[in-house]
């Protein structure tokens, strides 16, 4: 990855990656973080040669790692000092406060292969690879996250059974 | 209407937060970059500044690495030169080596200008030079080896091809108690000639010092260095590492160089935390060539004085419930010797906290076969994580006989089942005990469903992968038992089409697992 290509990739990519992660953590400023520092692991292997096949899957799954470690930090470092109050998060509105209920609602490894799926657009192949399960797992979560999310969000289902099952195959 | 998976689509991109901006985003990746590669200084650059410094203080301040007390049976014994070896003047304390130049052989030589009488190690006038085309001349000499250091003095250390042209780098050492600190040399034929190689750092990446290239050979108890070339479709790179070993992980830093002529360009760098076991190691070779000197004796293996167990694996869950994550792990007891046999003994050690002190250390409740952990999940929504141990990697057709444990007060114990009316499936082999299985013979496995309750069940499955017949027990959320409920075959249908005769065991109620 050459500095044109870099360049290319933070115009085009990095948005919708922040956005994802932020989906996933509830935290813009930290999910902006952890997608550059992933981004950074990134440029440094590909100086040391190595080809990254997907980079938007690899970045993402990096840097949802990467904000899990954070988490645990801070958990750590709320219960050594019970002082420590994080600064309140900024209230979204409207929409957003719906659909990141809806997430929050669900265990930590749906939200992350719901998001992957629906706003970055991986296979589910691509996310097995990159959460280093099978496949079938991620089928699997897939299908019980959609399902908590239209029950949460009141999405309708389309009588068109294709349709609905057609992401899970 | 659109179908579910688009609304999602649709309405998950809308929502998701936009970077805040500001700024030259390229430009503050580059800076996040260089940050990181200068927060890895310390271990390699460390050595290679204080060698390069070269003074009895400085080793001092770097003890752990370098000391400069004698090392008892290192003292190199020189090979006996040809005479003067066509330098035109008097020498003594040759050593020397066989080199490539082109593909063709060659000697390096590192030897001292006798000035009435042989000066001890590590005194008087030290060099390197090189034979280029094997005839036993000196056909080209570098500049004086400086920092040569008693006792042991400055020494032949390996001649690696680093850069993969066929034409060896010369390695010239200087000893201290626990290493090296280890200089390259480059070979050109045309004009003759022995040259320091020199690092440059055109992106600041700043891992190591720029000037003549030095990096450490070291191998002690809390640190280790050394370097090693890598292959690539591109070219070979000659990478130098630092491990810092704080038990049980490493940190490891390398740094990535490309040798060109005498000049070595820094290409990248990168961190990584390891198992001590797994981490670099010097050993007794570089790139594949040999050590000579008092370096020929270097240890191969890594330094496992501080590792207690081998064959281990680890799981991290909240065991407690005060939020943090803990870690369970269990391993083999390391031999006297160092070595990990099977037949060790197998050791549980819990470490609330994850903070690198265990608070519990045991034998696993049972361990007649085999013993690991499996996977570490609230599974009745307690609050603190069950431990699900796996006991017995039995005969086939079963595949893992699964215990459950809960940690209370300072212990684990056993979660036991309890109560029930429906015929018992046969995968309930003891009061905490199930069976995983994937078969012919049959299907036994565990899941959560619904969040918080816990489900074994047996089945078959046809050729089709229908489940033909499954009976479950169902598992209450009693906080010490998983009391398992009457529960017939009549189960809704929302889950029980959701039943999937798995094909393998890479996740247990959420959490990932370990199948040992």
């Amino acid at each position: 990855m050459d500095e044109v290509e870099l360049r290319e990739f933070l115009r085009e990519r990095y948005p919708r990656l922040v956005g994802a992660v932020a989906l996933v953590t509830g935290d813009a400023a930290a999910a902006e973080d952890a997608v550059q520092e992933a981004i950074v692991r990134a440029w440094e292997r590909s100086e040391r040669g190595e080809q990254i096949a997907a980079l938007d899957g690899w970045v993402a799954t990096v840097a949802l790692n990467l904000s899990r470690s954070r988490l645990r930090r801070l958990r750590v470092e709320r219960l050594a000092r019970p002082r420590l109050v994080a600064p309140p998060p900024v209230q979204p509105s409207g929409d957003r406060v719906d659909i990141t209920r809806a997430l929050a609602g669900l265990p930590r490894r749906q939200r992350e292969v719901a998001v992957l799926r629906y706003v970055l657009d991986l296979s589910t192949e691509e996310i097995a690879r990159q959460m280093r399960t099978s496949e079938g797992t991620v089928k699997s979560q897939l299908f019980k996250a959609r399902g908590h999310l239209a029950d949460a969000l009141s999405l309708v289902e389309d009588t068109d059974e294709e349709n609905s099952h057609a992401e899970h195959r | 209407m659109p179908s579910i998976d688009d609304q999602l689509r649709t309405r998950m991109r809308e929502a998701a937060p936009r970077p805040a901006g500001g700024g030259d985003l390229m430009e503050r990746v580059g800076v996040r970059k260089r940050r990181r590669a200068s927060v890895r200084r310390a271990g390699t650059v460390g050595l290679v500044v204080v060698v390069l410094a070269g003074t009895t203080g400085a080793f001092v301040a770097l003890a752990r690495a370098f000391r400069t007390e004698p090392i008892p049976g290192t003292i190199p014994t020189p090979t006996q030169p040809p005479p003067d070896l066509g330098l035109g003047f008097p020498i003594c304390d040759v050593m020397s080596m066989p080199i490539t130049v082109a593909g063709a052989p060659g000697n390096a030589y590192v030897f001292t200008k006798a000035t009435d009488g042989c000066p001890k190690p590590g005194e008087g006038h030290r060099f390197v030079g090189a034979d280029l085309d094997g005839n036993g001349t000196v056909d080209a000499t570098g500049p004086e080896l400086t920092d040569c250091f008693s006792p042991v003095g400055c020494e032949a250390f390996g001649a690696p091809d680093v850069n993969g042209d066929g034409t060896s780098e010369i390695a010239v050492s200087t000893a201290g108690a626990d290493g090296y600190g280890v200089w390259l040399y480059a070979v050109t034929t045309s004009p003759a000639a022995v040259e320091p190689i020199t690092v440059v750092d055109p992106q600041g990446i700043g891992n190591v010092q720029t000037g003549p290239f030095q990096f450490a050979w070291v191998d002690v108890v809390g640190h280790s260095g050394g370097a090693r070339c890598n292959t690539l479709p591109n070219g070979t790179t000659f990478t130098i590492f630092g491990v810092d070993k704080m038990d049980p992980n490493a940190n490891v830093q390398f740094t990535d160089l490309r040798v060109s002529g005498t000049t070595a360009t820094v290409v990248g760098a990168s961190h990584d935390r390891v198992p001590i076991a797994d981490a670099p190691a010097p050993g007794n070779s570089l790139c594949g060539a040999p050590l000579y000197g008092s370096a020929e004796n270097f240890p191969e293996a890594v330094d496992r004085s501080t590792s207690e167990l081998c064959d281990e694996t680890s799981l991290v869950g909240d065991l407690d419930g005060d939020q943090v994550d803990d870690n369970v792990t269990i391993g083999t007891v390391r031999s006297d010797s160092g070595s990990c046999s099977p037949d060790g003994r197998r050791l549980l050690v819990i470490d609330l906290g994850s903070d690198g002190k265990p608070d519990l250390s045991r034998a696993p409740p049972d361990c007649t076969t085999w013993c690991v952990p499996f996977a570490l999940v609230d599974v009745n929504g307690d609050g603190r994580a069950e431990l699900f141990l796996n006991e017995g990697h039995l005969a086939a057709p079963v595949s893992a006989v699964i215990g459950v444990y809960e940690f209370v007060g300072a212990d684990i114990e056993p979660v036991p089942f309890e109560g029930g009316t429906i015929p018992a499936p046969s995968n309930d082999l003891a009061a905490n005990r199930f069976l995983l299985q994937n078969s012919d013979q049959g299907y036994y496995g565990a899941f959560c469903f619904e969040g918080l309750t816990f489900v074994t069940w047996s089945g078959s499955v046809d050729v089709g992968g229908t489940l033909t017949h499954t009976s479950y027990r169902v598992f209450g959320l009693d906080r010490a038992t998983l009391t398992f409920q009457p529960v017939d075959q009549h189960l809704p249908g929302s889950w029980s089409g959701q039943i999937p005769p798995k094909t393998g065991w890479d996740e247990f109620c959420g959490a990932q697992v370990s199948i040992g």
